[in-house]
Formats: C-alpha cells, sequence, structure tokens
C-alpha cells in the first residue's frame, strides 16, 4: 500500500513560497508538538484543547483514524507551519456534514496557506461524500472570516456572546457553511 | 435504438466486466461517459476493453489527467493525485494516445453526452443551481436541439428534469429503475458510476435509454470486489481507494 506520508503534494503560496501538503502520520509527533511549542497564547486562544500539553499530542497520536479525523499538515523545509483537520461522523443526522479546524503559523498569514490547506479539505470532502462544511470561530478572528470566504464558505449564523475568551469574556461566534459539491471544482483549469 | 450508457469505470476490469456481460443483446449501442482511468488498478485492461466492444467513449477529467493535460493532477486531492501519477506510470504509451484522441464532447441524434458538464469536463452537476444552469441553457438552444443531456462525474445516479415551466427538479428513480420521459421536457441524466459508484450502494450502475421508447433505465450490478481489492492492495495504491468500493462511497 501507499505509504500515507508518500500522499502529499506541493502548495505555492502568494509570495512563491512552495509548502508541502501531506496528512500526519505517528512519526510526526515531534514536529507537530515543536509547531504548536512555537505559537503564542494569543495564536492559540481559540483552539479546543491544550495542545501545548504533551499529554493530549499524545492522545491524538495514539488514536489517529482518519474515517473520524483527517488531519492535514503544511511543511516548509521539514517544519510544520500549518495543522488543518477535517472531522466526521459516521452515522446519523450529521453523516454528510464535516467541520473543519484549521491553525496556521503567523509566520505565514495572509499568504494564502490558509485557503490552500481549506481547499484541499474542501476537495478531500467530495472525495469523502460529504455534502456540506462547517465551520465556527469568534466573530473577531477578522484573518479566518476572509479565509474561509476565499474557500468558499459563507456566514450563515452569529450567536452573540456563546462562548468567553481565556480573560472570561465573551465572544460572539460565527458559523460558516459551504455546500462541497459547489467549490470542488473550483481549482481546475487547463 | 438502445444505448447503454456507462460512466467512471476508473480501471475497474471487473466491474467493467460484469456490467458488459448484463447488457447483453439490451443494448444497440454502448456509449461511455469518461473517466475510463483513475483510481483503481486495471487502466489498460478496461481501455482495451473499451476498443474491444466498440464502446464510444469521451474523455473524463482523468483521463485527461493520464495523458492530454497531465497538469490537471496537481488540481486534484492527495488521493486522487496519488491514483493518477501511478495510472500515469502504468499505462501503456498506446492507450495514453487512446485516451489522449477522444472527444469531450458526443452529439446523439437527441441530445448530449459529456462528463462534467457540456461546459467543463470538470464540473460537478450535483446541486440544484448547478443543474438548472445546464437545463437552462439547453432550453434556449445553446448546444443546438438537446432535450437530453448525458453526464457523469459525481458517482451518483440522478435525474434532473426541467418542465414547460421552466421548474427545475430532481425525479426520483423507481426501484425498478424505469422512467418514462416526457417529451416536453429537458432531462439531466447521471447513470452513476461502474467502477467507484458513490451512492452508498457497492454495485455497478449504468443506464439503458431507448431512444425510440423515450425511457431510461437505471441498473445495478454485482461484480467480484475482492479481487478489484486484491488489485488495489498489489499494486500499492491508497488503502482508501479500496476500503471505499466495499461502501460504495
Amino acid at each position: 500500500m501507499t505509504k500515507t506520508q508518500d500522499l502529499k503534494k506541493t502548495g505555492k503560496l502568494k509570495d512563491g513560497t512552495e509548502v508541502i501538503l501531506r496528512p500526519m502520520v505517528k512519526a510526526d509527533r515531534e514536529p507537530v508538538g515543536d509547531f504548536f511549542g512555537r505559537l503564542t497564547p494569543s495564536v492559540l486562544q481559540y483552539v479546543r484543547n491544550d495542545v501545548t500539553d504533551p499529554k493530549v499530542l499524545n492522545k491524538w497520536f495514539d488514536q489517529l483514524n482518519y474515517d473520524k479525523v483527517f488531519p492535514l499538515l503544511a511543511f516548509k523545509d521539514n517544519r510544520v507551519v500549518a495543522n488543518a483537520t477535517l472531522h466526521r461522523v459516521a452515522y446519523g443526522w450529521r453523516k454528510h456534514l464535516g467541520t473543519v479546524r484549521i491553525v496556521v503559523d503567523p509566520e505565514f498569514h495572509e499568504k494564502g496557506l490558509g485557503t490552500l490547506m481549506i481547499n484541499e479539505l474542501v476537495d478531500l470532502a467530495q472525495e469523502f461524500g460529504l455534502e456540506k462544511l462547517m465551520v465556527e470561530f469568534p466573530l473577531r478572528a477578522h484573518g479566518a472570516l476572509v479565509m474561509f470566504k476565499n474557500a468558499g464558505f459563507s456566514p450563515r449564523a452569529v450567536i452573540e456572546g456563546l462562548m468567553k475568551d481565556r480573560s472570561g469574556e465573551n465572544l460572539d461566534i460565527v458559523i460558516m457553511v459551504m455546500d462541497v459539491a459547489a467549490y470542488a471544482d473550483r481549482l481546475i483549469e487547463r | 435504438m438502445r444505448v447503454a450508457v456507462l460512466s467512471d469505470i476508473h480501471a475497474n476490469i471487473e466491474a467493467f466486466q460484469a456490467v458488459v456481460r448484463n447488457l447483453e443483446h439490451r443494448a444497440d449501442r454502448i456509449l461511455n461517459l469518461g473517466d475510463l482511468v483513475g483510481y483503481n488498478a486495471s487502466p489498460n485492461e478496461c481501455v482495451e476493453l473499451a476498443i474491444d466492444i466498440g464502446m464510444r467513449s469521451i474523455q473524463g477529467n482523468h483521463d485527461q489527467a493520464a495523458s492530454c493535460y497531465p497538469h490537471l493532477a496537481d488540481a486534484f486531492n492527495i488521493y486522487a493525485r496519488a491514483a493518477i501519477l501511478w495510472t500515469r506510470n502504468n499505462l501503456t504509451d498506446e492507450n495514453i494516445r487512446y485516451l489522449d484522441g477522444l472527444e469531450e464532447i458526443y452529439r446523439l441524434s437527441c441530445g448530449l453526452a459529456c462528463h462534467g458538464s457540456p461546459e467543463n469536463t470538470s464540473s460537478y452537476i450535483a446541486l440544484p443551481f448547478q443543474s438548472r444552469a445546464t437545463l437552462k441553457k439547453m432550453k434556449k438552444g445553446f448546444w443546438g436541439k438537446v432535450d437530453v443531456c448525458l453526464f457523469g462525474h459525481t458517482h451518483k445516479r440522478k435525474i434532473w428534469s426541467m418542465d414547460v415551466r421552466g421548474k427545475v427538479a430532481p425525479v426520483e428513480i423507481p426501484p425498478d429503475g424505469t422512467i418514462r420521459l416526457n417529451k416536453e421536457e429537458f432531462y439531466l441524466l447521471n447513470p452513476g458510476s461502474v467502477g467507484q459508484p458513490r451512492n452508498g450502494d457497492p454495485r455497478s450502475s449504468y443506464l439503458i435509454f431507448d431512444t425510440q421508447q423515450n425511457t431510461v433505465r437505471f441498473r445495478l450490478v454485482d461484480y467480484d470486489l475482492s479481487k478489484t481489492i486484491k488489485k488495489i492492495v498489489d499494486a500499492d495504491l491508497p488503502e482508501f481507494l479500496a476500503k471505499r468500493l466495499m461502501h460504495g462511497t
């Protein structure tokens, strides 16, 4: 079988930088730990798990299951520079719906890396038979709003004061959704 | 005339052979809506069987990525890309030339055949707004007189219709798979996939379009899945491509 780490492709960012995209594999524990370790608390403030805790990361790697969570990494010079995940459920009313999460190294913000990663997840969602993708994040994360809009998501709801940030202040949450089939062929030009 | 309409065979020779056996005496001609290759492990066998049985084929996006437009593979997702690179390395030069020489559109007396949409091999007709756009153009005579457009690419069997008012709706496929088309309406017909169905049913899917009776009959065919899966494993193609065949996803 083709090894999962051999399933990779090269992507080009707006400034011409080339990055490698590929699924996360067990051997990536160290570079992924380095990646999250490099990020400041402000970058990690909206991440759902404490990714600076080695136990949390160990659990991720121990429980790697692409049918539930498909983790995609971006590498530059063997260094992880972004992590995006596509979450699926195998049964029931959410079976057709995937959810997306992403963290990008600030050094690579506004270079198109986030959009590149999301585009790949949209193509994979199509391959996995998903019909819709959803993402939720704080409304004030304007960079994320632009990134997901560029990838074809549109805002469908804002829920005021639903979450709290680390200082206990209320956060408004935006929910963005996309129809996978509407965007899966957008990149293909001859 | 009875036209057997196949699509998205995707290098699955066991499925392709089973469908050819199944359609014996049921069709006067065989039409393939593209993607003979990609994903699975028997691209040469599928091209050669297509030629042997005199099947009329048009190009799909995977056929193009394996022949005339190799750069299309860069826009494929990582699984489809890995499979198309393997395909390119394993196709004979003669079979690459065959795929390269196929046309993108085929015109029947009553309609049009394409892979994704009449305008783009890689486009999807999956959502109401996408079907509406194509049906509107058919109604306006954008491609001449076209009452029926046969398309593939989504791997899901489907019918969309536009009635005299211009209302577009999906048509439910009855359990016996047979539908009579209304001459006043315009239709988009997708036979589903022979080699990698995604309707949640692992059986190969195709349809028979009787142009005189104006009927469409969808058919589902069992094939030896275990053989196809073993070939994918033996070819070192991604495991995901083997697993999905079991579920028809």
